[in-house]
Parts: structure tokens; C-alpha cells; sequence
């Protein structure tokens, strides 16, 4: 029995402890554990069927768990121990829908309205609050247009400004973005990113766009089949995966498979097709005699003069011109390579790889 | 503030959130429902077996003098005679309007409602009033014509009296069936199939044959089984054209032996029993046909592909399309019309004698007609209404529900559409005829008879309702602060609303229209238009007949109206 004074200073806007959830014997979430703090933007990243929508759904009440505990704000919504379930209406939390979900036979006006409505709010109170977040989103004069008369943009600005009506404190996101065109989606990112900042409420946000999850993020939440792989700010995910699958799933990598040697200071040597290559970053604690994967990113490996340290002579094979820069493909012994690097290459000249050992990876191989 | 431990909580997940207030209703509406069909299903099973041996005595007896063998000889052919002519006309129509520039705008939303515009029974009528061998209207007419050319006839040259009649009649009301699912399945049918083949070097013929056709094989096939469920049952038609020309099929030959005294229900019992299994037995060979999946070809995308050109023949086809819609709906409207403004059915129409005294004698001094009238009026719309709204109630609020409830729900709405009328006015006959309810005859046997009659179409509306709404209207107005009967209230309800209207306008045709279980059901102080209707027919009170037709129409009419208004907004999920 928890009480609201209790509530208040620092408890985290969500909390969610030992969450699973299973279709029949697949499990769409195991084992999830996971705090958002008052105004923290938290971004769950995965592929397609890891989970993200139904973690989501879960928090929002519209799917019960089947084991686990959630907790808003510091009160128990759900908790299968002893059998608390509050329904989606009385958790106090707004979600964005991919569809938007705009009511129909509604106005702009009247969507946005609806939330308070259902809260009890009076009149002319609920005029005022309509007529400022329709402002914020910048649709103060369709508010008696239907939503079948706006573009998909505008349509989930709507849907942005129902959710921020209430001043809930939490917004859920499912995907709002993805069904809009690239441009209209980098504009709203940011307008919502700004809303964000000026309102302060806390925000859960799903997506399989690794750009709009660096982007927006406090917190990036990978997921991997039903599983958390990692939480972490974008650097720390991106500079310090904590597993091959999250070093892969966020930007991507130059995979080469090999076998550590040795250890030499916090750094190992790994043989690999393409001879011994220095790793200094070993998450997984890899040690001399272990089967690895060595992993590292295009934009860290570049050209460099033969002889030095990680240096190893490399053909060429293709040059891809991708607008805001070039991809070269080479290969390193007989393992391809993607390097990202200067336009002026000559194909011709003998052409030397450079892989820094501070960004190249270490994984543990399984079942070598 | 502490959290709601609920009861129900502990029940296993997913079915937790269909537990509250509004959870309570739908089940009980689900339960009425269910009751509503199983108690008169069941007591007339348990009646058949209960009867069985009398009924198959009866049923010997009747073999051996040879009645049987010849209306189930009769019905057979009449149903697979129909099914074929209708299979032919829906599916060219459906293939013309979904895949060729002869296409028709509005076509598809006008074919199904075209027969609708009079009753059944009243169309029958009509197309008799026209082709009568001796006085029908359009026969005499022809006669006068072919008489210019010196050819003089006494009778015909048409008879409707025949069964080709019978067949051709039959086959006009299975044609909306088949074109509905046919057309259906086209517009499903990603046209890239198509293209691919006419690409490949395959002309149009050689790819209708070769790659449509297969692949709209299973809707061509629900849709003939379809038709011979619809034929099996279907009353009207023959109980007109039937009578007259002396082929008395199955579903009339029931009918006659619950009106014979004394009522032989045991052999009835017999034979709907062996009409029901035939049906279901059809139902389950086109699932097994269809469940390959081999045929799913179902594209994404609202595409609209090439269509194939028929070049000047285009201008036939439409031709035949256009009169082939006004003929179902206005032809035999016509004859009406004449007839009802007349004191006889004539073969020479006098004009100036035309009046509106069969209009005010049905509606103002013939206390049956006047009552039949108000009753079939009244029953429609408590039945579309009642229909309707638990009909949106199951389905809008089981979808995502309990597993349970969906099922109860799909069972409640699909299983009285399996059923031949005639045979869901023998189940309730003889389950609230007789003590305790002792309903026979009265406004509310009829009204709950028309109710599981109904909710196919008020499921089938309430899904294609549904359909325009998607999951999410639901929960973001629940995320958003309103519990499940607001919800229902103030979204799933009001974006629901046209394709109820829509729905809930053919509840009403259908009901005030009806005659085969209102044959069995309605009392001689209990009117219905469709018992007055063919009462009067059998009477020979022609021209009243007529009147209360034409009334219908126009009661039909407005309906059909609202049926294309709001059909299209559903369709078009417009708002404002
Ligand atoms: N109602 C359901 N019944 C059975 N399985 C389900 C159901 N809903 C989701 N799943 C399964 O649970 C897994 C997780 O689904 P979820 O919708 O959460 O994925 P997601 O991460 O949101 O994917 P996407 O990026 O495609 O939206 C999927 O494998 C999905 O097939
Ligand atoms: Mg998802």
C-alpha cells in the first residue's frame, strides 16, 4: 500500500521488475527489468518481433504480463503476485500510436479534448489546454478540421497533442514516426524532442530506427528476443557494446572470425585469416586459446602507411559512392572489409588497412 | 492511491481486461444469444431423435407411394439448376466489373440491392403478373408484337408455370450471393498475377483461364455452395411459381405438412433433419476444398491493375449489365404497379379505370392487410434494432477479447446462416409453440425467430463496421482515461454508426419481408406481409397483392437508400 507522498521525490516514473510475457510457449518478453526516471526519454531499439511493442502495450495496460511487477510513479499497476491488474485508463499515461489513432468522427479539437473529458476537467478549462498544445504542435488553426483531412504529418502531431493534453507526466511511443516520409520524420523528431525538453514528461520510445534512437535518446534499451542485451546512453551503446548483437545491431561492423594467442597488457592478439590483429576492448573477457569474433566499426578503420602497429596490406574490390560519403570494400586476406574513408584512393597503389586496437572488438565465439 | 486487487485478476492473462462492467453485458448478451439459438436447435434434435421412429415410418410410407422420391427429385434439380444459371451470371459480372474496362461505377454497391427493392415473395408475384402463359403483362405485349408479323399465339410465348420458371426465377435472388463473393475475391486478387502472365505472352482469354479463374476457383465454389443453401431454403419462389406449375420442392413440401391436419411433424422432422445434414455437409467440403491454401493470393495495396479491353463489345456488355439491373429491380415492379391500379388482373390494362382503391382498401379497410402492414413494419425495425445492437456489441467487444467470447460470438453469427428458413421456423415452432411459452402465433415468436435469422447480417455488419476501425481507436481511448463502456459509447459506436446504419437498413428488408418461417409461425391474428401476401395470391386477390407490394417498395426503397448513403461512408471512413 503505497502512498503518494512516498511517491514523489525521486522514485522513477516507471518501474518494471522480472516482466514476461508469453504467447502460448513463446516468450515475447523474459526476464525484463527497467526504470524510467521523471523525464527521462527512454528508447527501446530492437528488430522486428524482439518484444518493443509488447513491453510497451504492457506498461500501458492494454496486454497483462504473465509474471512480473510494474509500478508508475511508485504505485503498483500491475504485479502477478498478488494479483493487481489497473486497467489502461486508470495508469495515468498517454501513448502515440504508429496508426495515430485518431478518432474519426472527431475533431482535431475534439481528439484532443477527449483525454480531459474522461479526467472530468471543466469546460472552459479544457478550451484553455486544447487551445495551447494544438499551439505547441502547430495546428492551432485546424482545430475543427477532421482528421481525414490532414496529412500524415499533421495527423500524428494530433495524436502527439492528445498525449501531452493531460500532462500525464508519461508518454508512451509506439513507432509514431514510421509511417511517415524521411523528411517530414527528421522535422517532427526534432519538434518532439524539443516538446519533450519544455514539458519535461517522461517518455518510453519504440522504434527499430537506430538513427532516431541515438537521436533522441537519454537511454537506449536494446533488445534482443524478448530479452534486454543493454541499456545505456547512445555513446556508451555505441562505444561499449556490451555483446556481439548489440555491436552489430547499432551501426554497423567488419566482422572477422579468429582464435586469441595472447594476452598482452589489457589488449589480445587474435589470429585470424588475414594474420594476428591487436583487440584491446574484450567485454566478454576473452582469454588466450578462446574462439572469437573480432568486431570493428567502417569509420574506424582507414587507410594508413605499411609498418605500423595493426597495419595489413589490403586489395581493393569496390568503391560505392553513398552521397554524404564513400564505402570502400577490400579485402583483408580473403575476409571482406567495409571502410569508410576518402574519396581519393588510388585502385591502382598497393593499399594498406589500419585497424585501430582501441575500437576493435572482442567476442566470444560459442560451440568452437 | 493504492492499486484495485480485482477478483478477476487472477484469471489467466489476456482475459483479465474483458472482465469489468461492460465485460458483463456483452456475456450476457452473448448468453441471450446463445440461448436463443440453442434451446430451439436443441429441442429439435432431441425432437427428431425422440420421433425418429414414427418419422421414419412416415417417411417409408411416404417413399412407398412415391411423394418423396419426387420432391427431393424436384428439389434437386431446381437447386443445382439455379446454382449453375446464378454461379454463371455472378461471376461474368463479377469478372466484367472487377477486371475489364466495361467496368460500371456503382454496378457492384446496385446488383446485390436490386432484388431487394420488393420482398421476395412480392417479386415472384411481380415476375408472375408479367409471364403468366396467358395473362402475364409482358406475354401479352409480345403476343401483340409478334401478331404485327403476322405469328398469332393464344398463350405464351413465355410460361413462368414451368421449371425453367422456377430455375430462372430462383437463380435472380442467388445472383447477389455469388457476385458479392466472386467480385470479392477478385478485388483481393493481386492483378500482378495477371500483368505477370499477360507479360509472359499469355492474351487476356488465355490468362482469365489459366490464372484468374484458378485463382478465384474458391470463392466460385463458396459462392455456388452458398447458393445451394439459399436455393435449398428458399421459399417464396416456389411456393408461387412451384404451386402453380405442380413441382413441389422440399422446402414448400414442409411447409404443407405443418399446415395438413393433422400436422405430420414427425416426418418433417425427418426431412429438415436430412436438409440440415445435407447443408453442413456441403459447408464442410468446400472448407476442405478451400483450406490448401494453395489459393491465398491475397495482395496488399488498393492497386488497381490493368483492366482488359473489350473494345467496342464493351458497349454491349454494359448494355446487358444496365438492363439486367433494371430488369430484377424493375421489371416485376412494373407489373406490379399495373396490377395494383386495377380491379382485376387483366390481360387488357384499362387506364382509365387505374385507380388507388387497392391502396386504400389495404391499408385503411382490410383489418389483415392494415395489421399485416403495421406488424412487418414494426417487427422489422425491433429486430434490426435489437439485432443490430447486439450484434455490434459481441463483435465490436470480443474482438480482442476472450478467446471464448469470440467464438460464441462467431457461432452466434454464423450459425443461423447456415440454416434454411424454413427449418429455423420448424425449430422455433416447436420449441415455443407448445407449454410453457405457448407462443405460436404471436408478435413475440416471430420476433425471436427474426432475431436469429438476423444476426448474420448484423455480425457481417457489425464486422465490416469493425474492419474500418482498427484496434487501436479502442485503445487509445481507453490509454486516454475512458473504460470500456465509454469506449464503446463514444468511439467503437459512433465510428461503427454508418456501416450499422447500413446493416441494420437490410435487417429490416429482410425481416419485413419474410415469409418462410412466418409462414410456419405467424397466427391468423398475428399478420405478416409476407403470410397476408401469399394468402391473398393463393385467394387470387391479385391487384391487393399488388398494392401492398408496391407499399413495400417504397418502404424498401428508403431503405435501400440509406443503405448506399451509408454504406459508402463506412466504406469511405469519412468523417465530418
Ligand atoms: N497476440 C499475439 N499472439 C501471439 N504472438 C504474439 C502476439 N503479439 C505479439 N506476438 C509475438 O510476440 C513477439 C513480439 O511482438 P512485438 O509486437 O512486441 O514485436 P516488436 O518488437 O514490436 O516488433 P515490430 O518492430 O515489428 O513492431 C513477436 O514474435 C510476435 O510474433
Ligand atoms: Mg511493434
Amino acid at each position: 500500500m503505497t502512498d503518494r507522498s512516498a511517491a514523489g521525490g525521486g522514485r522513477p516514473r516507471v518501474e518494471v521488475r522480472g516482466l514476461e510475457k508469453a504467447y502460448g510457449t513463446f516468450k515475447a518478453l523474459d526476464d525484463i527489468h527497467l526504470d524510467v526516471g521523471e523525464g527521462e526519454f527512454v528508447v527501446l531499439l530492437g528488430p522486428s518481433g524482439c518484444g518493443k511493442t509488447t513491453l510497451l502495450r504492457c506498461v500501458a495496460g492494454l496486454e497483462t504480463p504473465g509474471r512480473g511487477e510494474i509500478r508508475l510513479g511508485g504505485e503498483t499497476v500491475f504485479s502477478s503476485t498478488d494479483g493487481t491488474y489497473r486497467p489502461p485508463e486508470r495508469r495515468n499515461l498517454s501513448m502515440v500510436f504508429q496508426s495515430y489513432a485518431l478518432w474519426p468522427h472527431m475533431t482535431v479539437a475534439g481528439n484532443v479534448a477527449y483525454p480531459l473529458e474522461n479526467r472530468g476537467v471543466a469546460r472552459p478549462e479544457i478550451a484553455r489546454r486544447v487551445t495551447d498544445v494544438l499551439r505547441m504542435v502547430g495546428l492551432d488553426h485546424r482545430g475543427d478540421a477532421y482528421p481525414g483531412q490532414l496529412s500524415g504529418g499533421q495527423q500524428q502531431r494530433v495524436s502527439l497533442a492528445r498525449a501531452i493534453v493531460t500532462d500525464a507526466g508519461l508518454v508512451l511511443f509506439d513507432e509514431p514516426l514510421s509511417n511517415l516520409d524521411a523528411k517530414v520524420r527528421e522535422n517532427l523528431r526534432g519538434e518532439l524532442l524539443a516538446l519533450q525538453r519544455q514539458i519535461g514528461f517522461a517518455a518510453v520510445y519504440v522504434t527499430h530506427d537506430q538513427t532516431e534512437a541515438m537521436a533522441l535518446a537519454d537511454r537506449v534499451v536494446v533488445m534482443e528476443r524478448g530479452r534486454i542485451a543493454q541499456i545505456g546512453t547512445p555513446r556508451a551503446i555505441y562505444d561499449r557494446p556490451a555483446t556481439r548483437y548489440v555491436a552489430g545491431f547499432v551501426g554497423s561492423q567488419n566482422e572477422i572470425e579468429g582464435r586469441v594467442v595472447e594476452a598482452r597488457g589489457d589488449a589480445l592478439v587474435v589470429e585470424t585469416a588475414a594474420g594476428p590483429v591487436l583487440a584491446a576492448a574484450n567485454p566478454d573477457g576473452a582469454r588466450p586459446g578462446d574462439a572469437v569474433h573480432l568486431l570493428f566499426r567502417p569509420e574506424h578503420a582507414a587507410f594508413a602507411e605499411a609498418g605500423a602497429a595493426n597495419v595489413f596490406p589490403v586489395r581493393l574490390e569496390r568503391t560505392q559512392f553513398l552521397g554524404t560519403h564513400v564505402e570502400h570494400t577490400v579485402r583483408l586476406g580473403p575476409v571482406p572489409v567495409t571502410v569508410r574513408g576518402p574519396a581519393d584512393v588510388d585502385p591502382t597503389g598497393p593499399l594498406h588497412l589500419r585497424v585501430p586496437p582501441e575500437r576493435a572488438f572482442v567476442f566470444a565465439r560459442e560451440g568452437a | 492511491m493504492t492499486s484495485i486487487p480485482t477478483p478477476l485478476a487472477a484469471v489467466p492473462a489476456g482475459r483479465v481486461r474483458a472482465m469489468d462492467e461492460a465485460g458483463l453485458v456483452t456475456w450476457a448478451s452473448l448468453g441471450i444469444l446463445v440461448l436463443l439459438l440453442a434451446w430451439p436447435l436443441g429441442y429439435a434434435v432431441w425432437a427428431v431423435f425422440a420421433d425418429a421412429e414414427s418419422g421414419l415410418a412416415s417417411l417409408a410410407r411416404a417413399a412407398e407411394n412415391g411423394s418423396i422420391g419426387r420432391v427431393i427429385w424436384n428439389t434437386t434439380w431446381v437447386v443445382l439448376g439455379s446454382t449453375a444459371v446464378a454461379v454463371a451470371i455472378g461471376s461474368v459480372f463479377a469478372w466484367v466489373n472487377e477486371r475489364t474496362d466495361a467496368h460500371l461505377p456503382g454496378f457492384g454497391d446496385l446488383l446485390p440491392l436490386a432484388p431487394l427493392l420488393v420482398p421476395p415473395i412480392a417479386g415472384v408475384m411481380g415476375w408472375a403478373i408479367l409471364l403468366d402463359p396467358r395473362v402475364g403483362l409482358a406475354n401479352i405485349q409480345i403476343r401483340r408484337l409478334l401478331d404485327l408479323f403476322g405469328i398469332e399465339m393464344r398463350v405464351g410465348p413465355f410460361n413462368i408455370y414451368t421449371g425453367w420458371g422456377l430455375i430462372l426465377v430462383t437463380a435472380l435472388f442467388l445472383v447477389p450471393y455469388v457476385y458479392l463473393l466472386v467480385s470479392a475475391a477478385l478485388r483481393r486478387l493481386d492483378p500482378a498475377l495477371e500483368e505477370a502472365s499477360r507479360v509472359g505472352g499469355a492474351g487476356p482469354m488465355k490468362t482469365l483461364v489459366r490464372i484468374t479463374l484458378p485463382s478465384v476457383t474458391p470463392a466460385i465454389v463458396a459462392a455456388a455452395l452458398l447458393s445451394i443453401v439459399g436455393a435449398l431454403g428458399l421459399f417464396s419462389v416456389p411456393v408461387v411459381i412451384g404451386t402453380a406449375a405442380r413441382i413441389d420442392v422440399l422446402s414448400v413440401y414442409l411447409f404443407r405438412l405443418f399446415e395438413s391436419y393433422p400436422p405430420q411433424t414427425a416426418l418433417a422432422l425427418v426431412l429438415a433433419a436430412g436438409m440440415v445434414a445435407t447443408v453442413q455437409a456441403l459447408l464442410i467440403i468446400q472448407r476442405l476444398m478451400t483450406r490448401g491454401g494453395r489459393h491465398a493470393t491475397v495482395g496488399g495495396r488498393g492497386f488497381r491493375g490493368t483492366r482488359v479491353r473489350l473494345g467496342p463489345f464493351r458497349h454491349v456488355v454494359r448494355a446487358v449489365a444496365l438492363v439486367y439491373l433494371a430488369a430484377t429491380a424493375l421489371a416485376p415492379l412494373i407489373g406490379l404497379v399495373i396490377v395494383s391500379t386495377q380491379s382485376f388482373w387483366t390481360p387488357i390494362i384499362n387506364w382509365s379505370r387505374a385507380s388507388l382503391v387497392n391502396y386504400r382498401a389495404v391499408l385503411f379497410e382490410n383489418a389483415g392487410t392494415q395489421g399485416a402492414f403495421v406488424n412487418s413494419l414494426a417487427q422489422g425495425a425491433a429486430v434490426a434494432t435489437v439485432a443490430m445492437l447486439l450484434g455490434a456489441l459481441v463483435v465490436l467487444r470480443t474482438r480482442n477479447g476472450s478467446p471464448l467470447a469470440g467464438r460464441l460470438a462467431d457461432a452466434v453469427t454464423t450459425l443461423p446462416a447456415v440454416l434454411p428458413h424454413t427449418v429455423v421456423g420448424i425449430a422455433f415452432l416447436l420449441a415455443f409453440g407448445p407449454a410453457p411459452f405457448r407462443l405460436y402465433g404471436t408478435a413475440a415468436i416471430l420476433f425471436l425467430a427474426y432475431l436469429a435469422m438476423a444476426m448474420p447480417y448484423a455480425g457481417q455488419a457489425a464486422i465490416a463496421a469493425a474492419g474500418s476501425i482498427g484496434r487501436e481507436l479502442g485503445e487509445a481511448s481507453r490509454v486516454a482515461g475512458a473504460d470500456a463502456g465509454r469506449t464503446f459509447r463514444r468511439i467503437l459506436l459512433p465510428v461503427a454508426l454508418p456501416g450499422l446504419a447500413a446493416g441494420w437498413a437490410m435487417i429490416f428488408i429482410h425481416t419485413a419481408g419474410e415469409v418462410s418461417a412466418s409462414a410456419l409461425l405467424a397466427g391468423t391474428n398475428n399478420p405478416v406481409i409476407g403470410r397476408v401476401m401469399m394468402d391473398l395470391w393463393a385467394f387470387g386477390s391479385y391487384p391487393q397483392v399488388a398494392a401492398l407490394a408496391v407499399l413495400m417498395a417504397v418502404v424498401n426503397g428508403v431503405m435501400i437508400a440509406m443503405v448506399l448513403r451509408f454504406g459508402k461512408r463506412a466504406a469511405g471512413g469519412g468523417a465530418a
